[in-house]
């Protein structure tokens, strides 16, 4: 089995439950074409109307009157299209929870309302072409709480597993039967509260993980079983492009963002202006250095740390991936803007020393709330869903072509 | 180096994301933001009865609950952290969130919590146990962690000196009652700091005044009412919008006349709701003759809100001159209430109806009034509303309202027969914000209007 089969299982999943809203309204639909039926206590054939309160598209409302008209035929009504005939209005609405099926029968006072609720789903995202290169995005896992970073895991022998970092815990999951099942997890433990936009890191190196938290260094391993210690640490963050590690980065104590010290091997240490997150590529033999500084600017320096220029179109999640089909080092960049407003992330490459897009924008429908390389051509991002506020990880994939 | 830089952004500009503004995704930390309220609060007491819209939201910038709600309406964890209840759902059990302290540096601690829960909830023994509280209640009580996700779940602290102190997001630094509260961020927060260092509120401004005030770059945040929404939207500024949860409705005085069913009916045929909604309210929100939105029941557009004038005329032209002449009174804190009126008035005429408009009259037969939803549950939202605007007997709310979507539209057509209440409108909270004010992962207002200040950030703020 391709290690990569079980991360196509959570987005399978996405489709059936989109399958499965309309199945659940058609099925909605003929109970209350059965009360109907009960009722109108009539044989006298009745005129069918539809609408839509609810959002949607119109396919729906036709599955769901078909649904409902054949259910009123195979309970002995007749329906026509003769004006003046009585009546039967169905309404599909929707409140907060539920979508609402609403039958009127007849007119005014002697109108007779009878309603049948069907659980709301999620709705579906539109997909992105991509002109060059190709950023695909495939959904991995999909949670309440908000996801901080999740890697797969793979040890020798041992089926595919799913590591993820929230908050509250470290959680490994196995695939069985189709689907992801937790089958550990170990609370995490920080030496202080969490800051508001809560960050961190999962790096996994064979058996053994650490998860970087404000203020906290986690270690641990996943077998024989998930064990986890955590402690206070001032430690820098990874830097990396693709799978290499280029640099530490210091988070700001309590806050989202890093402090500006960075360390590189072999280097020392720069004192940068602060930045939510930094990424780094080769270019020409030496990394070329991107910071999404806290000023909404991405600052670029040589591998001198001589400036190198500025970047105004990027938001404040990068990550950078080692270089592929031929070109510099990609790197991968969430738009500017509101949490309010739909989210992307686009790939960049180097051509000439300069960036140019690589690939279309690939669309999330909430804010990106974390971005991180995770392997020489992909990178996990974490968006929230906007209706349901989960947090939902993607890989990220860029393959060449278009 | 130069030539590089200029080629990235000239590159970027023209190929990346397209016109986007130079925003950055994550928030800043720092800053204070300036608000200008309409309404005036007296008291930081939570739980002061009949508590304003305006001290409702000051208190939730300062105290939490012990259970919160989604968004959907749902129970969640907030200061305690699970709950469990025994088979009879008499007998609950609330563990606390460990590590919480008021903001006058007190632990939260079992003893502190049972004392505020008792203070606000009604029927039960509330005590302390070993890392939460025991709530026992007189009946079954299976909407428990719902009720205390509303007012009687509001955990605060008392001090000898009669001081308040909550373990909210934001903590009172300066207090002038009525006109003036500055808060600092809660640095300790369960939920994390505020982005903001601090929030300061000036309360009993006119809507003009705060409209110039956020032109003038005094304010960062203002209400707009329904007529001001194109004055406060223009130029493209951003804005905060609840869903349109207030109820706009005419409410009939129980011990006054017009107790003939057929002058209520009368008038409530003869309102033009789409011209108001279209002129006045700038087309803000949504027309209604249901009690609870469309929005939050599903079922709301079954109640008429069409014109019937000729109806009206006959229903009122059966009735005695003396029926026929009614007073109205409107509060003119309510965005737009004397435009609102005086509009009602001028439909009512057009069915033989007069009406003599004017504000705060407590011995008026009819009231203009403007009532927001308290909670995200239908049920409970209709049993609140029905209370708040004396329907309570016809709404049996302490039976428990049902749940199911067609009992409950059972209930509110019982609720709406008789005409004493005719609901007109349900509106937005609208806030319009000054360009430096943005908000991570979650609106600035919640659905029901509530302020989620903790959230919000500023652009030029310092780090």
């Amino acid at each position: 089995m391709n290690r990569w089969c079980g991360l196509l299982l959570p987005g399978l999943f996405l489709a059936t439950q989109l399958a499965l809203t309309g199945q659940n309204l058609e099925s909605t639909a003929r109970d209350l074409a059965r009360q109907v039926a009960a009722a109108a206590g009539t044989r006298e054939a009745v005129l069918l109307t539809a609408r839509k309160l609810s959002v949607g598209g119109a396919e729906e409302l036709d599955g769901i009157r078909l649904a409902f008209e054949a259910e009123l035929r195979s309970q002995g009504m007749r329906l026509t299209d003769r004006p003046g005939a009585p009546e039967v209005r169905l309404t599909l609405s929707q409140n907060l929870t539920s979508y609402l099926l609403v039958a009127e029968l007849g007119r005014a006072e002697e109108r007779h309302v009878l309603m049948a609720a069907a659980p709301r789903q999620l709705s579906a995202v539109p997909a992105v072409p991509a002109p060059t290169m190709v950023l695909e995005k495939k959904l991995v896992w999909e949670q309440e709480q908000p996801i901080l970073d999740l890697t797969l895991t793979a040890p020798s022998g041992a089926p595919p597993g799913l590591l993820i970092l929230d908050p509250a815990k470290v959680a490994l999951y196995a695939e069985r039967g189709g689907h992801w099942e937790e089958q550990q997890s170990q609370p995490v433990v920080l030496s202080r509260s969490w800051p508001r936009d809560p960050r961190g890191r999962l790096l996994l190196n064979g058996n053994a993980f650490q998860a970087y938290l404000p203020g906290t260094l986690c270690r641990g391993v996943i077998q024989p079983s998930l064990t986890m210690e955590c402690h206070e640490s001032a430690d820098g963050w990874p830097l990396e492009a693709g799978t290499r590690l280029l640099g530490l980065a210091g988070l700001a104590a309590g806050a989202n963002y890093f402090d500006g010290r960075v360390v590189t091997a072999p280097g020392g240490a720069r004192h940068l202006p602060p930045f939510y997150s930094g990424a780094a590529v080769e270019d020409q033999g030496g990394p070329l250095w991107f910071f999404a500084a806290l000023d909404g600017r991405t600052y670029l320096y040589n591998s001198a740390w001589e400036p190198a220029g500025t970047v105004d179109q990027w938001g404040s999640d990068l990550a950078g991936l080692e270089p592929a089909c031929g070109l510099g080092g990609p790197v991968l960049a969430v738009r500017p803007g509101d949490f309010s407003e739909p989210d992307a992330v686009q790939a960049f490459t180097l051509v000439n020393r300069s960036a140019v897009p690589a690939s279309a924008p690939v669309a999330f429908p909430g804010p990106v709330t974390a971005l991180w390389p995770a392997g020489r051509s992909s990178a996990i991002a974490v968006a929230q869903e906007p209706d349901t506020r989960h947090y939902a990880a993607f890989r990220l994939l860029l393959a060449c072509g278009s | 180096m130069r030539r590089s830089a200029f080629f990235w952004l000239a590159v970027l500009s023209t190929q990346a994301f397209g016109p986007y503004g130079r925003a950055a995704t994550r928030p800043h930390y720092g800053g204070t933001l300036h608000i200008e309220w309409r309404g005036a609060v007296s008291s930081l007491d939570p739980t002061e009865p009949d508590r304003s819209p305006a001290a409702l939201r000051l208190d939730a910038l300062l105290f939490d609950h012990l259970v919160g709600v989604d968004d959907s309406g749902q129970p969640r964890p907030a200061l305690a952290v699970a709950w469990q209840h025994d088979p009879a759902e008499r007998r609950w059990y609330f563990r606390l969130r460990s590590g919480i302290r008021f903001h006058d540096g007190a632990p939260l601690s079992p003893t502190a919590a049972a004392a505020a829960v008792q203070a606000t909830l009604k029927g039960a023994a509330v005590s302390p146990a070993a890392d939460g509280i025991t709530i026992q209640c007189e009946t079954p009580c299976p909407d428990l962690p719902s009720e205390l996700a509303r007012a009687a779940g509001v955990i605060f602290a008392r001090s000898p000196n009669g001081n308040i102190s909550g373990t909210g997001p934001f903590q009172v630094a300066r207090w002038e009652p009525g006109k003036h509260a500055v808060l600092t961020a809660n640095e300790n927060y369960w939920e994390g700091r505020p982005f903001l260092d601090a929030v300061e509120i000036d309360m009993g401004r006119s809507a003009r005044d705060q409209l110039i005030d956020l032109e003038l770059g005094r304010a960062d945040v203002a209400e707009i009412g329904p007529g001001d929404t194109r004055r406060g939207g223009e130029r493209g500024r951003k804005t905060w919008t609840s869903a349109p949860a207030d109820l706009v409705a005419l409410v009939f005085s129980a011990s006054r006349p017009a107790e003939d069913t057929r002058v209520r009916e009368a008038l409530a045929l003869s309102i033009d709701r789409a011209a108001i909604y279209n002129v006045l309210l700038q087309r803000q929100g949504e027309i209604s003759g249901g009690l609870l939105p469309q929005w939050l029941s599903g079922y709301a557009f079954l109640f008429p809100t069409t014109p019937d004038l000729g109806r009206a005329r006959r229903l009122a032209a059966g009735l005695p001159p003396a029926a026929r002449s009614l007073s109205l009174s409107y509060d003119p804190a309510v965005p737009a209430a004397r435009l609102l009126a005086e509009r009602i008035a001028v439909n009512a005429r057009d069915a033989g109806i007069t009406l003599q408009v004017g504000a705060l009259n407590p011995r008026a037969d009819l009231r203009l009034v403007q009532a927001g939803i308290s909670s995200l549950d239908p049920g409970r939202a209709l049993a609140d509303l029905s209370a708040r605007l004396g329907l309570r007997e016809a709404a049996e709310p302490d039976s428990g309202l049902p749940a199911a979507p067609e009992a409950l539209y059972a209930a509110e057509k019982r609720l709406l027969e008789g005409f004493r209440v005719v609901p007109l409108f349900h509106v937005p909270e609208v806030c319009a914000l000054s360009a430096r004010v943005h908000t991570w992962l979650a609106p600035g207002l919640t659905r029901l209007g509530a302020w989620r200040l903790a959230d919000v950030w500023l652009a030029e703020s310092n780090p």
